[in-house]
Formats: structure tokens, C-alpha cells, sequence
């Protein structure tokens, strides 16, 4: 506690500290503190405690407040967030949106001048490799052949490349942990733009099922988990080089 | 000058009045480094034909700059026993031949005339490069990127945002998550582009010999080209359509949207791979 | 972007700044009525998003408005002067916010919860959210020396507190 003597010099401390102090009265003050070792020790406590406010954090809410905002906004009920289960379609091939303009059994065969396309011509490429496939339960594998008979590997469905498996959960877990020491608004800018390669992760994936012998999906989809792979560890370090 | 009087000034983008540039001057040697850190805000670094580097802005800005140099590494960063964490506007000039190393979490960045490679990393905040050289490499997580002039190989990588290159001579490597990839002038002989949901346009020509990687999962790949083009063309797509000026002569189908054709004598390697999406092949008139 | 009725655009705002506002409220006014508060904030600025004009932060708009509803919540404030606020209530609950030592931040926070309520609303806004004297007055309804001399009386108690 404070004496009244320092009282007098400690009371201007607030401003000496926070830069509002006229030179006149700056000189007098220091001239006392180069005398006064309690007065300094204020000082020193004050100047860390201001410091320490400056570098207090934000604090997100124990619970998610969204859904009684949107109640009151009118805004549509949420969705609970998405899980990374697929729901495999049924064994009937979705139908291309665009249509197929090759007909694909005329073009299986390989390594022969197929067809001449005049210039401005349009070309529309769609599912089209006849495949026999039986799709299995989620998670299950399945395996595909084509009309030429070429066996592709059995494809698990459920899953990034076996090679990648590890590294992604760890790192989704290493994210998760690390949460809480990043900037909010940094947290946000990470989950939407992962959003965008689980999208894009889903939608092959759905593709996949549907034509389980393409090689160009298998390819497409390995490739978006590279992507989701490469894009984890860049988040993962985020956190250190943005102190 | 009072703060507010200084907020006027920049507001009214009037060029900072010289009471207010710091006096923070550090002579600068050839084959020195200069890395800038941990701001938030915005930083323009510019090149000027002095050997030395200085840091200008508004007054209280600058007051909260420390520059320390460690060897050849000079970093210019914020000092913790002045600086809050306010947004702060920075103009920083330093000779054209340093190397220049610049990363923060929110920041915008522009990088004008620096020539001894440049490095940009943030999690938000444009990206702005005019008249670099050198190896030039971008990455934020959030933040348009946009290189105009650059001598030297370019990556330059967003993930929810564009990327745009124009009138760059080098290798290429751009991609970003959510947005387009524009590719003006672009003399590259290796060049990797990507994005997930977005558009790739490429103007420019393909060198002899060169290899060029455009990937795209839902969106449009178009490439002008001039009429004399010597490439051989891969396209896979699950979900595409292909429009082509040029003459398309199909030399293998794999079945499931792959395909390959050649321009001219096909020299240069081209594989294009949307996943949903239109690829359009236009020729360019003239050269 | 959400001043069209953006639903989805106001969410993003919304997780993009629950943490500072949750934050401020939970410091100006008390844990345990900070989170109906916050919501209070978002609710509010969605109705008044036609009057941000763009041409600030969306950041320092909300902030602002949350000090605003801060301050006129006297109700709140009452209440929460008569329940007896111990400095476990608000270690409990407390997310780990970046601090070179932890131990510290824990600190602040219990010692900045045992203020007055005056003297807790000044140390807030000028020494962890960074408003000036001038401004606080404004909002606070108080003199610019009344300002000062309050923040230096909160700190000096939160010395105290700290050193035990």
C-alpha cells in the first residue's frame, strides 16, 4: 500500500506512462525516480501490467451462440455440420448433365487416329466408360472392370490413399489441438477454405463411385488429397510463424 | 502534427508530409537480406537508388519500428515495448538488389521494382508485386495475388482468392483454392497451374519443348494460343466440354473423358485436367 | 456483402469476431452473463447493418456498438455487483488465450473481475481494447480527467490484486 508521500508521485504515473505528460513536469518526475527505488518498482509493475492488457486475448464463448442468433435474425435453422460419411449412390449410373456426344464403344479402342473434329467443332466428354461395378456398403471396397477387361485395383472408397492416411489425421488432430492459439479470424479463413478442397475431395469421390474404373477420377481424387494434405501442414504451421 | 491532423493526411492519400519520416535509416550493403515481420496493416516496399533502407509513415507508425541488423539480415519488425497491436501503414525503401522477405498475418503487401528475389507469405491480405526479379514466391491463405512484370521463376499460391500474372518471363507455379488463375503474357518454358473451384485463363505461347500442367476441379480452362502453336494435348475430364479453334484430331482415348491431340508439330507437352468444367482452345490472331 | 440479407455472409462475421466481442463482454460486465450478451451484440447488428456504411472496419463498427450495449446494460451491471464473483468462477471457464506466460493471463483476468465496476469498465477499454481518453468520455458519459484518474486507480488496485 501506498504512503501519502509517494502518493503524490505515484498519482502521475498513469500519465507519465501512457505519454500525456508536459516536459516541465516530466523532469520533475524523473528526477524522483532516479532517487526513489519504490516509486520505480511501481512503475516497473505498472508498465507490466499494461503490457500484459495489451496482449490479453479473445475468448470465444464455451457454447456456439449462432443458432439462438439466427432464431432471432429469421435466418434458416443450421445444419448440423457435415460428417465426412458418403452416402454411396445406388448401382444406376447418374446420367451426365451435359450430354454424351461420343459414343464411347467406338472409341475404347487405343492407339488409333480416331476421329478428325473440324475447327470450332464442340466435343462433349461425359461418363461414359461402360463399367460393371458392384458398389459396396460405405466404407466397403469395390472393384471395376471395363468393357476391355482390364481390372482396376479394388478402391476403397471411404478413404484418402493409404500413403496419406496418416499424415492427414495427425494433422487434422495437430490442428485441433492448436485451435485455440490461433486468432479467431484466422481460424475462420482456414475452415472455409478447407471447405473448399472437402468439396471438392466429395464430389470426386461421389464421381468415383459412380465410374470406380476411371483412371483420370482415381488420379483426381489422389491429387485433392494431396492438396488437402499440403494445405493441413501449411495450417499447422501457421500457428508458429504467426506467433 | 497531431494524430488526427496525420489521420487526415492519409486519408485524404496525400503523400506523408517529411515531419512525419522517420529518421530510421540503415545503410545497406550488397548481398544483405531484408525481412519484414510480424505487422499488421498495410506495407508497401519500394526501390530507390540510395544503399540504404528506410522506413516511413505516420508518426506513430514509425515510432513503433525497430530495425536490427544481424549480419546480412537486416529485419524490420515491431517493437514490443511500443508498438500495439494497431494496423500500421508502412512505406519502406530499400535499394533495388536486395533480396526482400516479407510475411505478417493480416497485411496487405506491394512490392514495387526490388530485383533480388522476393518472398511474400500472410494468412490475409492482397498481394500486390510490380517490376520484380529474381525467385519470386507468394503464398496467403486468404488474398488476391496479382505479379505484373517479374523476371524470374513465379509461385504464387492463394486459397480462397485470384491469382493473376502478367507480362511474367520465368517458370510458373500458381494455384488457389477458391478463385481464378489469370495468366496474361506469361513466357514460361515450365508452368503448373491449379484450382479447386475457379476459373484458369492462359494468354500467351507455349515454348518449344516446354511442359504445362493446368488442373481444375470445377471450373473453365481457357488457353489462347497463336495459330502457329507446336503442342501435344492431354485432357482429362470427368465432366467436360471441349470447344477448340483449333483443328482436334484424336489420337487416344482411354475411356472416362481422356484424351490426347496435337497442335502443329507438338513439341511443347500440354495436359489440361478439369474435373467439371468447359476447356476452350482459341487461337490468338496475329502473334 | 451481408448488408443484403446475407445469412450465410453475417455467420462468417459473426465466428470471424465472437472471440474479441465475447471476450469484452465477459471483461466489462462478468462471465456469467457474457455469452447472453454477445448474442445480444450480433442480434443488434444485424438489425443496423443497413447503417454500416463500408467505410470502416466491419471489426471496429461491431466493436463500437458492442461497447455501446455494454455500457447502457446498467440492469446487468447491478446484477452482476450483488453475486459475489470469486476468482475460480472465472478460471473455470477461461479458454487459454496467448500469453508468453499463462500463468499470467490467468492472473489478469481474476484480478480485473474483482474490480469495481467503474474502475474494471475504463481499465478494459483503455488498456486491453486500446480506446483513448477522449473516446471513452464520450461513450462513458464522463470528463477526460475523470477517465484518467479512474484508469490509474484501476490499475493501481490491479497491482495490488496481482502482487498478492
Amino acid at each position: 500500500m501506498m504512503n501519502g508521500s509517494h502518493a503524490r508521485w505515484t498519482d502521475q504515473l498513469s500519465d507519465y506512462l501512457d505519454g500525456g505528460f508536459a516536459e516541465a513536469d516530466r523532469d520533475a518526475l524523473e528526477a524522483h525516480l532516479a532517487e526513489c527505488g519504490t516509486c520505480r518498482d511501481v512503475l516497473h509493475d505498472l508498465r507490466a501490467l499494461v503490457e500484459s492488457a495489451h496482449r490479453l486475448g479473445d475468448v470465444p464463448p464455451a457454447r456456439d451462440l449462432w443458432p439462438g442468433i439466427a432464431a432471432a435474425i429469421g435466418a434458416p435453422a443450421p445444419a448440423a455440420r457435415p460428417r465426412s460419411v458418403i452416402e454411396l449412390p445406388t448401382a444406376a449410373r447418374a446420367r451426365a448433365r451435359r450430354g454424351l456426344f461420343l459414343t464411347v464403344p467406338q472409341l475404347a479402342a487405343a492407339s488409333v487416329v480416331l476421329a478428325v473434329i473440324s475447327a470450332a467443332a464442340t466435343v462433349w466428354v461425359g461418363p461414359g466408360v461402360a463399367t460393371t461395378s458392384a458398389v459396396g456398403e460405405k466404407g466397403g471396397t469395390v472393384a471395376a472392370t471395363t468393357d476391355a477387361g482390364a481390372v482396376f485395383p479394388a478402391v476403397d472408397l471411404a478413404g484418402p490413399p493409404p500413403e496419406l492416411a496418416q499424415e492427414l489425421r495427425l494433422l487434422e488432430q495437430t490442428l485441433a489441438a492448436e485451435r485455440a492459439r490461433l486468432e479467431p479470424n484466422t481460424v475462420r479463413i482456414l475452415e472455409k477454405n478447407l471447405g473448399v478442397i472437402e468439396r471438392a475431395i466429395d464430389e470426386s469421390r461421389r464421381a468415383l463411385a459412380i465410374e470406380p474404373g476411371n483412371v483420370f477420377l482415381r488420379e483426381h481424387l489422389d491429387r485433392t488429397y494431396r492438396e488437402k494434405l499440403d494445405y493441413l501442414r501449411e495450417a499447422a504451421g501457421i500457428a508458429d510463424w504467426t506467433g | 502534427m497531431g494524430t488526427l491532423l496525420m489521420a487526415g493526411w492519409l486519408l485524404a492519400g496525400a503523400a506523408v508530409p517529411a515531419a512525419s519520416v522517420a529518421d530510421t535509416t540503415v545503410e545497406l550493403r550488397r548481398g544483405d537480406r531484408v525481412v519484414v515481420e510480424r505487422f499488421t496493416g498495410e506495407l508497401s516496399v519500394e526501390s530507390w537508388s540510395r544503399s540504404s533502407l528506410s522506413v516511413a509513415g505516420d508518426a506513430d507508425d514509425v515510432r513503433g519500428v525497430a530495425v536490427t541488423r544481424s549480419g546480412s539480415e537486416v529485419t524490420v519488425r515491431p517493437d514490443d515495448r511500443k508498438a500495439r497491436t494497431n494496423d500500421v501503414e508502412l512505406v519502406v525503401r530499400v535499394p533495388a538488389w536486395v533480396r526482400l522477405e516479407v510475411s505478417g498475418r493480416e497485411l496487405d503487401v506491394s512490392v514495387a521494382g526490388v530485383e533480388g528475389g522476393v518472398a511474400v507469405r500472410n494468412v490475409s491480405g492482397d498481394v500486390r508485386m510490380d517490376r520484380v526479379a529474381g525467385e519470386i514466391a507468394i503464398s496467403t491463405v486468404e488474398g488476391e495475388i496479382g505479379v505484373y512484370g517479374a523476371r524470374g521463376p513465379v509461385t504464387a499460391h492463394s486459397r480462397g482468392d485470384d491469382v493473376t500474372l502478367s507480362d511474367v518471363t520465368g517458370d510458373v507455379d500458381v494455384g488457389t483454392g477458391d478463385g481464378d488463375l489469370r495468366l496474361e503474357n506469361v513466357t514460361a518454358s515450365n508452368l503448373r497451374a491449379e484450382t479447386l473451384d475457379g476459373d484458369v485463363y492462359f494468354n500467351g505461347a507455349l515454348a518449344p519443348s516446354g511442359t504445362y500442367w493446368i488442373s481444375v476441379h470445377d471450373g473453365d480452362a481457357t488457353l489462347i494460343l497463336p495459330g502457329d502453336t507446336d503442342a501435344h494435348v492431354s485432357v482429362s475430364t470427368f465432366d467436360g466440354e471441349l470447344t477448340s479453334d483449333f483443328p482436334v484430331t484424336l489420337r487416344r482415348y482411354q475411356g472416362g473423358g481422356v484424351f490426347d491431340f496435337t497442335l502443329g508439330e507438338g513439341s511443347a507437352q500440354l495436359e489440361v485436367k478439369v474435373f467439371d468444367g468447359e476447356i476452350r482452345f482459341r487461337r490468338r490472331e496475329g502473334r | 456483402m451481408a448488408a443484403d440479407g446475407d445469412h450465410a455472409a453475417f455467420e462468417r462475421l459473426y465466428r470471424g469476431h465472437v472471440g474479441r466481442i465475447h471476450a469484452l463482454a465477459r471483461r466489462m460486465v462478468g462471465d456469467d452473463v457474457a455469452e447472453d450478451l454477445t448474442q445480444e451484440v450480433f442480434i443488434r447488428a444485424w438489425s443496423k447493418l443497413g447503417s454500416f456504411r463500408g467505410d470502416a472496419r466491419f471489426g471496429t463498427w461491431l466493436h463500437r456498438l458492442a461497447v455501446n450495449l455494454l455500457l447502457t446494460r446498467r440492469e446487468t451491471l447491478r446484477k452482476r455487483e450483488a453475486k459475489a464473483v470469486t476468482a475460480d468462477g472465472v478460471l473455470d471457464r477461461l479458454v487459454a488465450p496467448r500469453q508468453r506466460s499463462p500463468g499470467a493471463a490467468v492472473d489478469l483476468e481474476a484480478a480485473l473481475a474483482r474490480l469495481p465496476d467503474g474502475a474494471r469498465r475504463i481499465f478494459v477499454l483503455y488498456d486491453v481494447e486500446g480506446y483513448g481518453h477522449e473516446e471513452i468520455a464520450g461513450l462513458v458519459g464522463i470528463s477526460v480527467g475523470t477517465s484518467k484518474s479512474q484508469l490509474h486507480r484501476a490499475r493501481m488496485l490491479m497491482r495490488g490484486h496481482l502482487n498478492g
